[in-house]
């Protein structure tokens, strides 16, 4: 009886252990397979073109409150800020406050203004928090990208929301009116993963500069899995708020004033996982992007035109004035995309797609006389495959094919070869062609001055409405190797990169304006081009997860000019531009993780001297040291953190122009993880 | 066991296949059936019968198989072949399924082995002198069910477990991922069970573990985002709570976001995504026991050793996944090689 009893009382114990013990099914049962070929990154050693991973470690031992603080650790980038919040990210400098030859991604979705060009980073609809990684293409990369990814490309990727589960709550405080505060909750309703995520920032920008920001930040992102095949992704997120802009009190066309931007997305993605392997990708997104910025000249008209305001008034029919300033935008861009990846056989990988693109754009004072927005229509066929023909070899061969309302049909193709000499050790060499379509603005513009009644007085900037394409054509050279011994990897490269049809502003000395007066027109248009030839490399060292050394060199020989001004019967005058290149740029990062969860890192940046178009300046060399040390803590079963940023710890430097100067900044940091 | 009975179609094969091997069953259980079914048995009872092969009078030994899935016939298989000929001429073999009526309960029978986790039970809640070995059981599963049924019991018991020692999965994670030196380990329910051991294995390697515990209610992708940040390597413990079917996409994804390499399992956990596993295939554990049954049947006394981790596996990589972690890694035979070596005795 006794025993019965018990042989009872162990089978009801065993009934419910056993439900959670492993058998042997649970060894050997089959499992889906998660990282597949199509799935895994391509490996840069098979990769056609140059790239730099900016991985979340970096990230964080960079200290950076920005996102695009984060490119200087990509060699041959140059990062500066056009104004406290106008942040310009680019490679081979060429650029003025719209880094117009670079294409940005997030998630897969084009953030490129298409009316401006560039990026708006202070407004960019995503928490750096939230960012997964970066992978940063350095070249021109039309095959995969298109237009615009011209001599870069950025792709950022943010984190899986399967991952975010829980609250994190972030919040710094530094000098400059520095604050700082996000937090992002996730979580799981039944299929849907989901991240919901809050942030504010703002700053007094440079000291001496009417250039603050206050940005207040919402995004979402919900993967919702429909089946072990098929996920469905929705995001959408919101960043905006007020900021200062203008470059001085007495300027006629920058005088101080405020803008407020508001800019938004949504987006949806379907991802079909195949039964051959293949993987599907149908997407859909839309970006809105407006500024609201309103001002008035600090000068009279009449001042203003050098004329007597009796003239003014006889011209226009309205009294003298300070003449209104309406740098208001608006933008939409809409896109649908299909990509399909896929193994043709054991040796060959395959992607292809398509798309249809529609950008609008348009702002009173920059298009004046046209009171719709500005369509472009631009429709995409691409694909790329991977061969490895014999073992040791790896073709690359990809196009892209364009079809642009404004620009016609243009065709960017690639060709890659990447030889693995040894097993440490890869080669590779590659030719490429891509466009940098002209901005709607470049293509359109019609800004100047008009009355407070609407009448054009003074037209400033001016579009042909007939700009080609900026084409580049490269040459590279790339080197890749490991010695796992000493824990180092070369990521070295020469290339010759060939930039024709530059589109610049030209400066038209007797441009006919209304009412029969002639000024310094300054209108766009293709002219000559550039050649660089350089090389780069960045080695990384990192015998453990616990250090990390990254260098990174680029130089960089720029010749070239473009036509500067028209002034008849004077010939065209043309410019050298090759100084908007800088010759060397590098950049260091060091991290260690310390014993008792002490982290310390340190980030030096340097470029040389180079000439910023636009509102820019000539600037001499300009170096820049950031320190950063944090501890991590358990609160239960998550880990927070502390963090103390020094960013510019040497002199004063200067960014863009010369009264942007970066004194030191310092903020601390506490992020905490709460289950 | 009686509901499964012969209710099946597919239970029929086994049945007959363990029929053709011994005298049909005489006990009473059979007709408690309903008519069909207790028709079908009396054909089969017949037809064992008929083929029924003479009596033998060699030792006889019990394959007690968990069901009828190929991965007991490959044990099945490997097993008999491994038994030296000159043993297995002095074996009656009978091999069986819990849904059969062949059980231990003759007196003449010298062992039961158990394959996989469904016999291992049986065996053990039926054990009364006979001797049992447990193959291609997890060990927790295994000292579970020895604590739950076998505790009281004189019969010897003991076992070839399915996984892997530990000292040998961290020495293939220090093999698999150059400059290791931090390990991280999530740890459910039943594997905390190995904690203990785990630790031992890695203190005597040098090897820092970074180990989160949870529970069946805990979401491990969780508790793991909270042990990888420093890690330069996740090892996969077996726990049904941790990694699963329905987790393992997150799991693998998440790490290869991370640029950490997962040690596995199993084979499937390769395929899917692992950087490598260590892991026995169900021939490597037939010819383990065949070889044990060899060695204790020639001393004749069948005396059964403690049990034992399994002596042969097998090491699989994920090239694809190597490369693009950049990780240079040996090929499996070689890491299996390398193994070998750590292991033999100095």
């Amino acid at each position: 009886m006794t025993l019965a009893t018990a042989a009872t009382a162990h089978s009801a114990v065993a009934g419910a252990r056993l439900n959670q013990l492993p058998n042997e099914q649970y060894f050997l049962q089959q499992m889906p397979v998660v990282l597949s070929a199509t799935r895994l990154a391509q490996p840069k050693s098979d990769a056609p073109a140059a790239v730099t991973i900016i991985d979340h470690e970096m990230i964080a031992a960079s200290g950076a409150t920005n996102i695009p603080d984060l490119f200087r650790l990509v060699p041959g980038f140059q990062v500066t800020y056009a104004s406290g919040n106008q942040p310009v990210v680019t490679y081979h400098g060429m650029s003025d406050e719209y880094a117009k030859r670079m294409q940005v991604l997030v998630d897969g979705r084009s953030v490129y203004d298409p009316v401006f060009g560039g990026v708006d980073w202070t407004n960019l609809p995503v928490a750096l928090e939230n960012i997964d990684h970066i992978e940063v293409i350095r070249g021109p990369n039309g095959a995969a990208y298109g237009s615009n990814a011209f001599l870069g490309a950025i792709n950022i990727v943010t984190r899986d929301p399967a991952r975010d589960r829980g609250t994190f709550i972030r919040a710094a405080a530094g000098n400059d009116n520095f604050r700082k505060g996000v937090i992002r909750h996730g979580g799981t309703l039944g299929k849907l993963n989901y991240r919901v995520t809050l942030g504010y920032r703002q700053d007094n920008g440079f000291s001496n500069r009417y250039d603050y920001r206050r940005v207040s930040l919402a995004t979402f992102r919900g993967d919702y899995n429909l089946s072990p095949t098929d996920s469905l992704d929705i995001s959408a997120g919101y960043a905006g708020g007020p900021h200062g802009a203008g470059v001085s009190a007495t300027s006629d066309l920058l005088p101080l004033h405020d803008s407020q931007v508001h800019e938004h997305f949504e987006q949806l993605r379907w991802h079909h996982f195949g039964t051959g392997g293949g993987e599907y990708t149908l997407q859909f997104y839309h970006n809105y992007r407006s500024r609201s910025e309103y001002g008035s000249q600090p000068m009279l008209a009449s001042t203003e035109l050098g004329i007597p305001p009796a003239l003014f008034e006889q011209l226009t029919g309205e009294p003298d004035q300070h003449l209104p300033l309406n740098y208001s935008t608006r933008e939409d861009r809409y896109e649908i995309e299909f990509q399909h990846r896929f193994r043709l056989n054991p040796s060959t990988r395959v992607v292809w797609g398509t798309s249809a693109r529609l950008d609008q754009g348009g702002g009173p004072q920059w298009f004046i006389g046209r009171n719709e927005l500005i369509d472009a229509h631009l429709y995409r066929l691409f694909g790329n495959v991977e061969w490895h023909p014999v073992r040791d070899l790896v073709v690359n061969a990809g196009s892209m094919v364009e079809k642009s309302s404004l620009t016609g049909t243009h065709v960017s193709p690639r060709l890659a070869l990447n030889y693995h000499a040894t097993h440490t050790q890869t080669v590779r060499v590659s030719a490429s062609r891509a466009y940098r379509l002209p901005t709607l603005y470049e293509d359109f513009a019609n800004a100047g001055l008009v009355t407070q009644g609407g009448t054009p007085l003074y037209l400033r900037f001016i579009g042909p409405g007939n700009l080609r394409p900026e084409q580049i054509t490269s040459y590279e050279l790339g080197y890749l190797a490991t010695a796992e011994r000493y824990s180092l990897s070369l990521d070295a490269e020469a290339y010759h990169h060939v930039v024709r049809d530059r589109i610049t502003d030209v400066d038209y000395k007797q441009y006919p304006e209304p009412f029969g007066m002639v000024s310094n027109g300054l209108v766009y248009g293709n002219s000559r081009g550039l050649t660089i030839n350089g090389a780069e490399f960045s080695l990384r060292y990192q015998p453990s997860r616990r250090t990390l050394v990254l260098v990174n060199y680029a130089y960089a020989h720029a010749r070239g000019s473009v036509l500067n001004s028209i002034n008849p019967p004077a010939p065209p005058e043309y410019r050298d531009r090759s100084q908007t290149v800088p010759t060397h740029t590098e950049s260091v990062l060091l991290m260690r993780r310390l014993p008792h969860q002490l982290e310390a890192s340190a980030m030096y940046y340097r470029v040389s001297a180079m000439r910023w178009m636009g509102n820019g300046d000539a600037l001499g060399p300009q170096d820049r040291l950031d320190l950063r040390l944090a501890k991590r803590f358990r609160i239960g079963n998550t880990y927070s953190r502390v963090s103390v940023v020094l960013q510019n710890a040497l002199h004063d430097y200067t960014e863009f122009r010369v009264e942007n100067v970066f004194k030191h900044r310092i903020y601390a940091q506490l992020d905490v993880n709460l289950p | 066991m009686q509901r499964r009975a012969g209710a099946r179609p597919t239970d029929m094969r086994a049945q007959r296949q363990a029929s053709n091997r011994q005298p049909a069953p005489t006990h009473g259980w059979a007709l408690r059936r309903t008519a069909a079914s207790l028709r079908r048995i009396l054909a089969l009872v017949l037809f064992a019968l008929l083929t029924a092969p003479p009596a033998h009078a060699g030792e006889r030994l019990l394959i007690l198989l968990s069901g009828n899935s190929p991965v007991y016939d490959r044990v099945e298989r490997a097993l008999v072949q491994s038994v030296a000929p000159a043993v297995r001429k002095t074996l009656d073999i009978t091999v069986a399924t819990p849904d059969t009526t062949a059980t231990a309960e003759r007196g003449d029978t010298r062992l039961v082995v158990a394959v996989g986790v469904r016999a291992a039970t049986k065996a053990l809640q039926t054990a009364r002198h006979t001797p049992v070995l447990c193959v291609l059981v997890p060990q927790v599963t295994y000292e579970t069910l020895q604590k739950t049924y076998a505790a009281d019991s004189s019969a010897p018991i003991s076992a070839i477990y399915l996984d892997q020692p530990m000292g040998r999965q961290l020495d293939l994670a220090r093999l698999a991922v150059p400059n290791l030196e931090q390990v991280s380990v999530l740890l459910g329910p039943t594997s905390r069970l190995r904690r203990g051991a785990l630790e031992a294995a890695a203190r005597q390697r040098k090897l820092q573990l970074q180990i989160g515990e949870i529970g069946p209610d805990d979401n491990p992708l969780v508790a793991l985002a909270s042990i990888l940040e420093d890690s330069d390597a996740l090892l996969a413990e077996p726990d049904p709570v941790v990694f699963n079917r329905g987790n393992l996409e997150g799991i693998l994804l998440g790490t290869y976001r991370m640029s950490i390499p997962v040690i596995g399992f199993s084979h499937a956990y390769v395929e899917a995504g692992a950087l490598a596993a260590v892991y026995s295939t169900p021939e490597q554990i037939g010819r383990q026991t065949g070889e044990l049954i060899s060695r204790i049947a020639a001393q004749g006394r069948w005396k059964l050793p403690k049990p034992a981790y399994p002596a042969y596996y097998t090491v699989a990589v994920n090239r694809q996944v190597a490369r693009s972690l950049r990780i240079g890694i040996p090929t499996g035979p070689q890491l299996h090689q390398e193994l070998e070596k750590l292991e033999r005795p100095q």
